[in-house]
């Protein structure tokens, strides 16, 4: 499902036209996006955390290139959705 | 950021409802669950997509959610780290494969929770499922795992059982964040007691006090002369005092007032007061003698040890059954408040008239910052700022207060007199206390154990400690003389007798025995010395006698408590801090895998099979592959089986005999810039050479421009109307030939028939100058043409060319086979009614 049909399927419920609650959509998640690289953390009731984490420097083997390499840090954003969530899905 | 900040910060840059904004995001975050529990993944471009995998183990199957947010996105987030690549630090050798163990794929997480993620670089999920690049297939990381971290956390709330091994306060810096800190449990020690608890005293006078008691009754009222006498004694006793002062503590008060060549000679004053005895009473040997004075010191000593022993069981199991009732109510067990240990109100320091805490003024004042400030801290007091005397109920409950106890005990310790140290005294040097208006702890009856208690307690056992030196020292005195304890019970009151005899005797003749000998040298005053009177000490009479059983019973029990003491004296002293044996616990109880196993230990490494789960998660790009390794855990982990030989890391993985020299990202930068430049290179020449064939093209192949040939002389009257058309002359003007009709066409060539026979219909213009160049061209290429100008209907004027007459259609179409080549391509470049300047 991409986003135009996840904006048809909530315009319905709610009253805005096709181009407010695209609006609302977008805004929303680009709040979300700026709470993330702010926060390091964002909760989501419905569904889960996202969270920042950092990896820190380590050091692998390529067994295809024979070689040792080395791993930089990194920053990569984590996504933990709810025990209960998960339930539900397993079901 | 919670839903309604967002909800509220939408609706004010949208200018919308916040009650339907708000309804609109629940229900976009309902609507994204909704279809995720359906199986769906969903795609949200420039953030990032969910996508619902499934698990597949022995048992069953289920499902679980990755998030793979967007490049964009993803970059973001790692813009401290963005210019930073993998590098290759080291070549391997790896020749003997037999050492690696290639077994079946488990792609199993250990945590259901735990999301992987594939940073894909494009938006749609039907590109995220082609891309499957070959050469990484091959691509299986071994991942050299870190020393795993202790994850388990210290819990904060730490309770009384557990901070009960300390037995030690914390150090709080001022103003620290309040948090909950365990309270220091803290079992109350033996009070000390006042002079009595000192042994000495019972045993000998005290230096001062024994000269205070004997000068006072040296004024005799019987004689002048004595007076003299005493007046000219006392200027002596000063002198004598300060070297007679070690003897005096260590031999008997008899000496106090001993002139100085008296000391001399007769070293040792006991035996001067056995000749009296022996002159008043019987005559004993000498040894006998010395044995019965160390049996007498030796008693004191023990009824003191007894008292002593006594006193601290009594103060042991008073301090137990307050524990016991302690436990009990646990509620009511400390006096402490926690919540109120960091408030201002319990913090010692200058306030200005605000209730300000002055901590920048103390700084600038160079006072080196403690948790407890006195008043000889602050010699300049800031202005503006005053110090606040303790509240007169004295000293509270907290930590400071007892932090301050024990600076203000620590002087007092340093000092002779241990017992000086009273709660007024104490109140006394307190400086500053405040009420900042914050809810103090008030002080309940039951005062709480304090660390003053501890530093005295440990005093105690310290004099105890000392107490029992000595008697050893005597036991061992007892021994080199051959007496065995417990020894026969002969004559208890014995030891006794002596001491009343000292008390009734008077030294007097001593001097003039002495004098007399001395005479012939010089002449010494009359000196007449009262022997002062033993305290007399009141000893109980079932303790008289030599129950050493009973007693060695009660200092087993003592020696027992002082071991007690001292692991409570190593606590207090700080040797073990409280978060270190926390820590030493927390590592007993969960040795780390990696303590036990050494990592230079390198077993046989056992690689999975990635299997068919794999498509799945092939990776994009290389650091999506070592990415995916840590989450997926490819490589087993070694602690799991079994050693069969230890091998180190360079044994394994032998570096490769060609010096391998690490490729910097410098390079990699090098090599890109000097692809792009490659490339435009081509493209400039592919440009180049393009421009050139198009001129090239034009002036070889193309014949130089002829001014075209108006046989007719048309162009001078260009302007008039006029049938040019050489094939009929008799048509009129702007008449159309009706004989003149269509036979066949092929495209945009038309035969046609008329009288004389058959014409071709090559093209047709709107404007004359047109045709007429385009009848020039074919001029010039040998092809004869003609113009016929035909007016239609609607003032609508065409110029068509046309070509010969012949005499048979197909004659004209061979005409045209012939020499349409020319007319083709000249038709092809020249589309219908653009004609080209040919």
């Amino acid at each position: 499902m991409n986003k135009d049909t996840l904006i048809n399927r909530i315009r319905i419920k709610s009253n805005f036209d096709r181009k407010t609650a695209e609006w609302v959509f977008n805004a929303s998640f680009e709040e979300i996006k700026k709470s993330i690289l702010k926060k390091k953390i964002l909760l989501i009731d419905e569904i889960g955390t996202f969270e920042v984490e950092h990896r820190e420097m380590k050091t692998v083997l390529d067994y295809g290139k024979k070689a040792e390499i080395l791993l930089p840090p990194k920053d990569r954003l984590v996504f933990r959705p709810y025990g209960e969530f998960l339930k539900m899905l397993k079901d | 950021m919670n839903r309604t900040k967002l909800i509220k910060k939408i609706a004010s840059q949208l200018n919308l409802n916040e009650i339907e904004v708000g309804n609109f995001i629940g229900s976009v975050f309902g609507t994204m669950a909704d279809v995720l529990r359906k199986g769906k993944n969903i795609n949200i471009p420039e953030f990032g997509k969910f996508i619902v995998r499934e698990k597949k183990s022995e048992d069953a199957s289920y499902r679980y959610i990755t998030f793979s947010p967007s490049k964009k996105f993803a970059d973001e987030i790692n813009k401290n780290f963005s210019g930073l690549s993998p590098v290759l630090t080291k070549a391997l050798n790896i020749n003997d494969l037999s050492e690696i163990k290639i077994i079946e794929a488990d792609f199993a997480y250990d945590d259901e929770e735990f999301i992987s993620f594939v940073f894909d670089d494009t938006e749609t999920e039907l590109q995220l499922e082609v891309q499957t690049p070959e050469k990484e297939s091959d691509i299986i990381f071994d991942e050299i795992k870190p020393v795993p971290e202790i994850t388990e956390e210290i819990p904060l709330n730490v309770t009384e059982e557990t901070i009960e091994d300390f037995h030690v306060p914390f150090l709080i810096p001022v103003m620290s964040p309040i948090v909950e800190v365990p309270k220091p449990v803290i079992t109350r020690g033996p009070e000390l007691k006042k002079v009595e608890t000192a042994p000495t005293q019972n045993v000998f006078l005290e230096p001062e006090i024994a000269a205070a008691e004997v000068t006072e009754p040296e004024i005799n009222e019987e004689s002048v002369q004595t007076d003299l006498i005493i007046t000219a004694a006392d200027t002596k006793e000063e002198e004598n005092e300060k070297d007679t002062e070690p003897v005096k503590t260590e031999e008997t008060h008899e000496t106090v007032a001993a002139p100085e060549e008296e000391i001399e000679k007769d070293t040792e004053p006991v035996k001067t007061e056995e000749t009296h005895e022996t002159e008043t009473t019987t005559e004993v040997s000498h040894d006998k003698e010395k044995i019965e004075i160390i049996e007498e010191s030796i008693i004191s000593e023990k009824e003191i040890i007894l008292k002593d022993i006594e006193d601290y069981i009594k103060s042991k199991k008073e301090t137990e059954e307050k524990a016991g009732a302690e436990e009990e109510k646990p509620e009511e067990k400390t006096d402490y408040d926690t919540d109120n240990y960091f408030k201002k109100s319990n913090v010692y320091g200058v306030f200005d008239s605000d209730n300000n805490f002055a901590a920048d003024e103390m700084q600038n004042s160079g006072f080196d910052s403690q948790n407890v400030f006195f008043e000889e801290d602050f010699p300049d007091v800031p202005e503006g700022y005053e110090f606040e005397k303790p509240a007169e109920e004295g000293p509270g409950q907290n930590v400071f207060e007892d932090m301050s106890d024990i600076f203000v005990s620590e002087q007092k310790i340093t000092g002779e007199d241990i017992t000086a140290f009273t709660d007024e005294d104490v109140k006394n040097d307190y400086v500053i206390t405040r009420d900042a208006g914050l809810p103090v702890h008030e002080p309940s009856d039951k005062k709480g154990p304090s660390l003053k208690d501890i530093s005295t307690e440990l005093d105690v056992t310290k004099e105890i400690l000392s107490i029992l030196a000595s008697r050893e020292k005597a036991i061992n005195e007892l021994n080199k003389y051959g007496l065995i304890l417990p020894a026969e019970p002969e004559n208890p009151k014995e030891p006794e007798e002596p001491a009343q005899e000292i008390k009734e005797t008077e030294i007097s003749g001593v001097q003039d025995s002495k004098q007399e000998e001395g005479s012939s040298v010089q002449e010494i005053p009359e000196i007449t010395f009262e022997r002062k009177e033993f305290p007399e000490k009141e000893i109980p009479p079932e303790k008289t006698g030599r129950d050493y059983d009973e007693l060695n019973k009660k200092l087993e029990e003592l020696n027992e408590l002082t071991a007690e003491k001292e692991s409570l004296e190593e606590h207090i002293r700080g040797n073990v801090s409280p978060e270190m044996t926390v820590f030493e616990k927390l590592v007993e109880e969960n040795p780390s895998p990696v303590t036990e196993k050494p990592m230079t230990v390198f077993p046989d490494i056992i690689i999975h099979d990635p299997g068919d789960e794999y498509e799945d998660k092939i990776p994009k790009s290389l650091n999506d592959a070592l990415e995916d390794v840590k989450l997926d855990g490819i490589i087993e982990h070694l602690e799991h089986h079994d050693v069969i030989e230890e091998k180190s890391y360079d044994d394994v993985f032998k570096p490769a005999d060609i010096p391998f020299v690490p490729v910097s990202n410098k390079e990699f930068e090098i090599k890109k810039q000097k692809k792009i430049l490659k490339f435009l290179l081509y493209f400039f020449f592919v440009a180049v050479l393009s421009i050139l064939s198009f001129f090239l093209y034009k002036s070889v192949l193309t014949p130089p421009k002829r001014l075209p040939v108006d046989t007719l002389g048309t162009r001078v009257n260009d302007s008039v109307a006029v049938k040019i058309s050489p094939v009929d002359s008799s048509l009129k003007k702007g008449s159309i030939n009706l004989n003149e009709f269509e036979v066949e066409k092929e495209g945009d060539i038309i035969y046609k028939q008329n009288d004389n026979g058959y014409i071709i219909q090559i093209a047709k213009f709107d404007k004359y100058s047109d045709a007429l160049k385009y009848v020039t061209n074919l001029d010039n290429k040998n092809i004869h043409a003609e113009i016929e100008r035909v007016d239609l209907p609607l003032n609508v004027t065409e110029y068509r060319i046309i070509v010969g007459t012949f005499e048979t259609l197909q004659e004209a179409k061979s005409y045209f086979k012939t020499s349409g080549m020319m007319l083709n391509f000249i038709k092809v470049i020249t589309p219908f009614k653009t004609a080209l300047p040919f």
